[in-house]
């Protein structure tokens, strides 16, 4: 039999009840008018989810925020519990199993928070103390905090956000986790330091360990993953590899006539989409075929034509359809 | 490592159970230097004989108004009379940091990702603050002592030690209670208020009930606390240990059903 996946979730669900708790008493708000709002309605924040990632890749989650990406890490991790469906992490059931996935897990939140009035280093021995071998886990926090460039005898509350991040992925990563699970791990880091981020990433696969990271920056997604989710309203619109992602079907094109391209001459084209003209200049999209497009500009006089493999960027927007949730 | 977060939960709360011991040392302390001679307390004592009966049972006085003429029947009425209102924001406040507080800042995300069962947190968290409970309470007693020194006054110790302890029971019951709420409601914000307000309707209820005797309010007296955990009837007439037991028993079993709770429930949903 072969080794389990290190995560796979089948049909996963999560549904927010909108109210009925008393922690939901704010969902009774004022509106304008001195009136009370109705409670919120459920939220369906992720919707039969089925994802394999295997052992010793390095897996991008890529979503605008709100799309349910961090609430699919909270499922890992049994912070929540699903409405529907299971996930396995590392082979263990993740609710039933959590505190043993825990031992196996390193994890980064998005929006983390941890003890302001503590040392950092002060927290680090509290990790490690909850882990189990401290003088092994504090050696090798210590490597990572030095790796990262980071003074661990300062108070949190002293930090930068970049230099919290740090002491979070150091508490992430000072077990070697056989799966790091980073929720928008970079954010706030400085250019520099997201290369030795990405590097200790690239040593985590080397090591055959594997990596799950949220994201909505897609350059990030394209320089270290193997493969990628696409989520969007909690689902699961696709998973690919990144390479086979930037070597989609469809292309860019930039042409430049002699004369001014007339508008709608590149209507009903096979293949051609998005077409902006711009005087003598058009840009557009391009699947399949060169021969159709060539055919309707036999007409005129092409004075130039350029192509680029389209970035992820413009895929992840091709399959979000409307841009504009997207966060750059 | 044995017991990391009650470990971790005594080094943090050192600095706090300082300052919490030391306000309660110091109003104690002062009572006692400001104890008056025995002719101004049985003159205290005449003087409260002859108020009407509803004020001196609102001042949580019995029967035996001749107990008012003695040192330790001024320290009753002076300090532990109602005094539980004070000494119970201490579990107040920690019991709502057990997990609502660590939620409500986020750093419960990162405590509950590491192999941590859930129970361990509220568990480890409850017992040390009974310790930091049972150190503010030393502290108390050790700032009596100190006023006894400094006055010079005779004082019965035993009587005194009993009131100190009779506190504790009180105490841990509050922290059960708002250790449950803080299991089921995720935001420090509303515990504090729930809590607060079970606290203050049960001390009005007391002092109402006390005050209006075979009536509706005295029987509604019988759902406060205060009733249960009074520290004059504990110097008056000893400790009551039915009742030191039953809210010692209702404190665990209400933080044991909190590790139920918190174990059910998502956290950080909102």
């Amino acid at each position: 039999m072969g080794e389990s996946p290190a995560i796979q979730t089948e049909n996963l669900t999560k549904i927010y009840a909108g109210s009925g708790r008393l922690t939901h008493f704010a969902a009774f708000r004022k509106i304008p008018g001195g009136l009370i709002a109705p409670p919120r309605p459920p939220v369906h924040a992720l919707e039969g989810l089925d994802l394999r990632v295997e052992r010793g890749e390095i897996f991008g989650f890529l979503g605008p925020n709100g799309a349910g990406k961090t609430t699919m890490i909270r499922l890992l991790l049994d912070l929540i519990r699903p409405t529907r469906g299971k996930a396995a992490v590392l082979g263990l059931d993740a609710q039933r199993d959590a505190v043993a996935l825990h031992r196996r897990v390193g994890f980064l939140p998005s929006e983390l928070s941890l003890w302001r009035n503590q040392r950092a280093d002060r927290i680090l021995r509290y990790v490690a103390s909850v882990r189990g071998d401290v003088p092994t886990l504090l050696a090798e926090a210590n490597r990572l905090a030095e790796r990262l460039a980071l003074d661990t005898t300062r108070k949190v509350r002293t930090y930068s956000s970049g230099n919290r991040r740090k002491l979070g992925l150091v508490i992430a990563m000072m077990h070697k986790p056989e799966l790091l699970i980073l929720d928008e791990p970079s954010s706030g880091l400085d250019p520099l330091m997201q290369q030795t981020f990405y590097q200790l990433l690239r040593e985590a696969r080397a090591e055959g360990r594997t990596v799950f990271l949220s994201s909505h920056i897609l350059s990030e997604v394209q320089t270290i993953c193997d493969r990628v989710g696409i989520l969007r309203d909690g689902i699961l619109r696709a998973v690919e590899s990144v390479e086979a992602l930037t070597h989609v079907e469809f292309r860019r094109i930039r042409i430049r006539a002699r004369e001014e391209i007339p508008a709608g001459c590149l209507e009903n084209v096979a293949g051609v989409s998005e077409v902006r003209l711009q005087g003598r200049t058009a840009e557009l999209q391009l699947h399949g075929d060169f021969d159709p497009l060539l055919r309707a500009l036999s007409n005129f006089y092409i004075e130039d034509v350029r192509q680029h493999d389209p970035s992820l960027e413009e895929i992840f927007l091709a399959y979000y359809g409307d841009g504009s949730a997207v966060e750059q | 490592m044995a017991l990391p977060v009650f470990r971790e939960t005594l080094r943090r709360s050192v600095a706090s159970t300082i300052y919490w011991g030391l306000a309660f040392a110091a109003l104690a302390l002062l009572t006692v230097v400001m104890l008056p001679g025995a002719e101004m307390l049985q003159t205290f004592a005449d003087f409260m004989a002859s108020m009407p009966l509803v004020v001196i049972r609102a001042m949580g006085v019995g029967e035996d108004l001749e107990f008012l003429a003695t040192a330790e029947g001024f320290i009753a009425v002076g300090f532990f009379s109602k005094m539980l209102i004070f000494f119970v924001a201490y579990p107040l406040v920690m019991g709502t940091s057990i997990s609502a507080g660590e939620e409500e800042n986020g750093s419960l995300e990162v405590l509950l990702s590491l192999p941590l069962p859930r129970w361990r947190v509220i568990v480890e968290k409850y017992a040390a603050y009974l310790v930091t409970m049972t150190a503010i309470l030393l502290i108390l007693y050790g700032g009596i002592l100190l006023g006894v020194f400094l006055a010079g006054v005779a004082l019965d110790l035993a009587v005194i030690r009993a009131a100190v302890f009779n506190l504790f029971p009180s105490m841990c019951f509050i922290m059960g209670v708002t250790t449950l709420v803080g299991a089921y409601v995720s935001q420090a914000r509303y515990v504090l208020g729930i809590v607060a307000t079970y606290i203050i309707v049960s001390f009005l209820l007391d002092v109402v009930g006390d005050m209006g005797i075979g009536t509706v309010a005295e029987n509604l007296s019988y759902i406060s606390f205060f009733r249960y955990g009074d520290s004059v009837a504990v110097m008056q007439h000893g400790l009551e240990w039915s009742s030191v037991v039953a809210f010692l028993v209702a404190g665990v079993a209400l933080m044991l059903l909190s590790t139920r709770v918190f174990d059910l429930r998502d956290i950080r949903a909102d």
